[in-house]
């Protein structure tokens, strides 16, 4: 049986009156790349960040690595280190050099030494192809090199999934690419991947599964190539005509 | 008539510099200099000013300011964070105290907790200077919790996000991600508060002075009295200038190049 | 057309200000306000304008136009109150009275019918420049006469003995009764009164704080932060009396006397006071508003 890492049961999200998640149930196996797609305002985003507890689900529970994040005993700074958050804004600690950035949570969260740390996130770094840039401050790089700074930062921690929220949207065109380079890299090495977004030639070529939600509700769950190539409900042809058409 | 509408403004602009330059001409040799200057800055009183005016008032003015700064920044740091707890007692009385302290002018503060205190509880004030600046601090605190919070709530939303998602706690987020961060909104509010705590020393005096104790709007006053002129009060206003102004321009210049800081 | 208005405005507006503001030299308003500016920033609860020239005056007939007053048909009195039993107002009618307010108003009377009472009130410090800088006709605010004041002011007679005392906290009543007794203790005293002075001069061993005004000697005396409070005998008498925790303990005359002050060149208006006090002394009123808050 494969290993089960994310888990959603029935959940329901709610803001004021608005109902946004309405009954999702949803899993994510080890080493699994899911990619999520929708129309605005189907609830995408709000359910990723229900998986790290950025949003508190009103109904419903939501399980990584078998801890329960929805238990109200649960300890959520630990079991978030479970879990890699990459932004649509990079959101990098803008008062910090990059190689900072990537250093902090290791030395704060984790407690390691500087010296330990910062070799740890050299690395990194080189891998997402930004070693040069280690001492420079966030204000100084371009979109696309923040975000893999940005990525860098949240693989420091060794989580076991890593969560993109739309990480190439706020990205100029001849950016995206870069970035998307290393999430494909990410996923060739068997990282688990629960990724939001608009890239449709990325989640036919790099998910193992892709996930169409629209109005609060998952409307197809499968392979790319049946979700993207051959859909079968009207609502998901809808929008990936939609989406042609912008293109 | 049938001037362009360049030629007309700027016919407009060149009567108004020259009527402002007529006026100040006028004004200029319409003022008895002389007189003026024997009221205003009688040059052996400006003289006899010194050097107590800066090593007795000013150095008490710079005592009471930094305490009361100090106190009232330590304050103000606290009140904030509460005033932005997810617990509700901690918003509640945050939000009450804020309001209060901003709401009773300094005076009748200083004289509530300078007197009232003591009256109501036997308890003393071991000296002046921490009866003059606790009420200062503690109403100085009130006004920059105010200014901090704005800085907090001016630091992306997505900077907590980011921190708590890498396993930090709330706590740690803030200390070492947001209130940084905040800080250098803040900075140049707060060198403004600053300067508003060193004119507000001027009220301590109303709880008593000795001579070791006055500050320099007292030493100013009482020079008044002992010379029958104004010059004295003219004198510690401008060393009150020479405090203000300096940091005025700190201010403006920080403002400036964090403005240019940002793309 | 509009375009020499355009111009001509601003230019008639400076000109209509600079006329407003008057001539130069012969305002001797202007110039001198500076003195007493620190003075005229506190309450007022009666203001007088301030347009105006000081007339020359003329010795001999009580001629109101002579007194130079700045408000037409009132007398304006410069005072710091409250500062009972001299100058306060009464708590039902906020009538200004008190020994000082009803020895005026007699003298008003005296002066000229119809002669109304204005009073503004202001710190004690430097009062006495007050009509010197064209705020008000007089003062009167238990005010001793001395040399330095008489230098830029120009008293009246003496209508009033000014004695100091020490005012101390009930149980102290005993052991505190001189200025010996309070070396090495701290005395209240109002900036700029001959109490000060006094203390000064004479409790050298004492520490000496200084305050604005007696009610925050009172309150630093209950608070324990003063041991006693050097002040004008009747005021700290009508003190003792109201207040059971404090306690009178020690008198010092000092030969000195209270006095109205008024500029000094308004001879005429001080001669008026001169012979209104004169008046009331020999024709029996003075002893009776003496009786009202003195009677003990």
């Amino acid at each position: 049986m494969t290993d089960v890492l994310v888990r959603i049961e029935s959940l329901h999200k709610r803001f004021a009156s608005n109902h946004v998640l309405r009954g999702i149930n949803l899993e994510v196996s080890r080493g699994e790349v899911v990619c999520i797609i929708g129309p605005s305002g189907s609830g995408k985003s709000t359910l990723l960040r229900c998986v790290n507890m950025l949003e508190t689900p009103t109904e419903g529970k939501v399980f990584v690595d078998g801890v329960e994040l929805t238990d109200p005993d649960c300890d959520l700074d630990r079991a978030r280190t479970s879990t890699g958050m990459v932004f649509q804004s990079f959101n990098l600690f803008a008062h910090m050099s990059v190689l900072d950035n990537v250093t902090i949570a290791l030395r704060k969260v984790l407690k390691q030494d500087r010296a330990t740390a910062e070799e740890k996130a050299k690395k990194l770094l080189a891998r997402v192809g930004l070693a040069e840039k280690a001492s420079a401050f966030p204000a100084q790089l371009s979109g696309g090199q923040q975000q893999r700074v940005a990525i860098a930062r949240a693989l420091a921690m060794e989580p076991k999934v890593m969560l993109f929220d739309e990480a190439t949207s706020a990205l100029d065109p001849e950016l995206v690419g870069d970035v998307l380079r290393v999430m494909r890299e990410l996923a060739e090495e068997g990282m688990t991947m629960l990724v939001v977004t608009h890239e449709m030639d990325f989640a036919r070529g790099v998910a193992d599964r892709v996930v169409f939600m629209d109005g609060g509700v998952v409307v197809e769950d499968g392979h790319p190539d049946q979700v993207i190539g051959n859909p079968r409900e009207e609502r998901t042809k809808q929008f990936l005509a939609n989406v042609r058409q912008r293109d | 008539m049938s001037l362009s509408r360049r030629q007309r403004l700027r016919l407009v602009r060149g009567g108004v510099y020259a009527a402002t330059v007529a006026a100040l001409v006028l004004i200029l040799l319409a003022v008895d200099w002389g007189a003026l200057g024997g009221a205003l800055f009688k040059w052996e009183i400006v003289r006899d000013q010194f050097p107590d005016i800066l090593t007795n008032a000013l150095r008490n003015t710079v005592i009471f300011t930094i305490f009361g700064f100090i106190g009232g920044l330590s304050l103000g740091l606290l009140l904030a964070i509460m005033r932005l707890s997810s617990v509700k007692p901690y918003r509640w009385f945050a939000a009450t105290y804020i309001e209060v302290l901003r709401g009773i002018p300094l005076l009748v503060t200083l004289l509530i907790l300078g007197f009232g205190i003591p009256i109501a509880t036997g308890w003393q004030w071991p000296n002046p200077y921490i009866q003059g600046s606790v009420p200062l601090a503690l109403v100085a605190g009130a006004y920059i919790a105010e200014t901090v919070r704005a800085g907090i709530e001016a630091v992306p939303r997505g900077q907590m996000e980011a921190a708590r998602s890498l396993g930090m706690s709330y706590t740690r987020a803030m200390a070492t991600i947001i209130i940084p961060q905040a800080f250098r909104i803040i900075v140049p509010p707060l060198t403004n508060e600053f300067v508003l705590l060193i004119k507000d020393t001027s009220l301590i005096s109303v709880l008593g002075v000795t001579a070791s104790t006055l500050d320099l709007a007292r030493f100013g006053r009482n020079g008044v009295n002992d010379t029958a002129n104004a010059t004295p009060l003219v004198v510690a206003g401008l060393v009150y200038l020479a405090l203000t102004i300096p940091l005025t321009q700190l201010a403006a210049w920080m403002e400036r190049r964090s403005k240019a800081g940002r793309r | 057309m509009r375009r020499i208005s355009r111009i001509a405005a601003p230019v008639l507006a400076l000109g209509l200000i600079l006329a407003a503001c008057g001539d130069d030299n012969s305002s001797s308003t202007d110039e001198t306000t500076a003195a007493a500016e620190e003075t005229t920033t506190a309450d007022t609860t009666a203001t007088a304008d301030t347009t105006a020239t000081e007339g020359e005056a003329e010795a001999g007939a009580v001629d109101v136009a002579s007194l130079g007053l700045i408000a037409d048909g009132k007398l304006t009195v410069c005072t710091d109150a409250p500062y009972p039993p001299f100058e306060f107002q009464d708590e039902t009618t906020n009538e200004w009275t008190g020994f000082d307010m009803d020895v005026v108003r007699e003298i008003a009377a005296g002066i000229g019918e119809g002669l109304e009472l204005a009073v503004t009130v202001q710190p004690f410090d430097g009062i006495w420049l007050a009509p010197k800088a064209g705020t008000c006709d007089m003062v009167a605010s238990a005010m001793t006469i001395t040399e330095e004041r008489q230098a830029n002011a120009l008293f009246t007679d003496g209508y009033f003995d000014a004695d100091q005392s020490l005012l101390v906290r009930a149980d102290d009543k005993d052991a505190l009764t001189s200025l010996e007794a309070l070396a090495g203790k701290t005395i209240a005293v109002q900036t700029g009164t001959t109490g000060e002075t006094y203390a000064q001069e004479n409790a050298k061993d004492a520490t000496l704080k200084s305050f604005d005004e007696p009610a925050a000697m009172f309150l630093a005396l209950e608070g324990k932060q003063v041991d006693a409070i050097l002040q004008d005998l009747p005021v700290n008498a009508e003190r003792a009396l109201k207040d059971d925790k404090t306690a009178l303990t020690a008198t010092f005359p000092t030969g000195e006397q209270y006095g109205f002050a008024v500029s000094q060149d308004n001879t005429a208006l001080a001669d008026a006071l001169n012979a209104g006090i004169a008046e009331l002394k020999s024709n029996g009123k003075y002893d009776e508003i003496y009786a009202k808050y003195f009677a003990k």
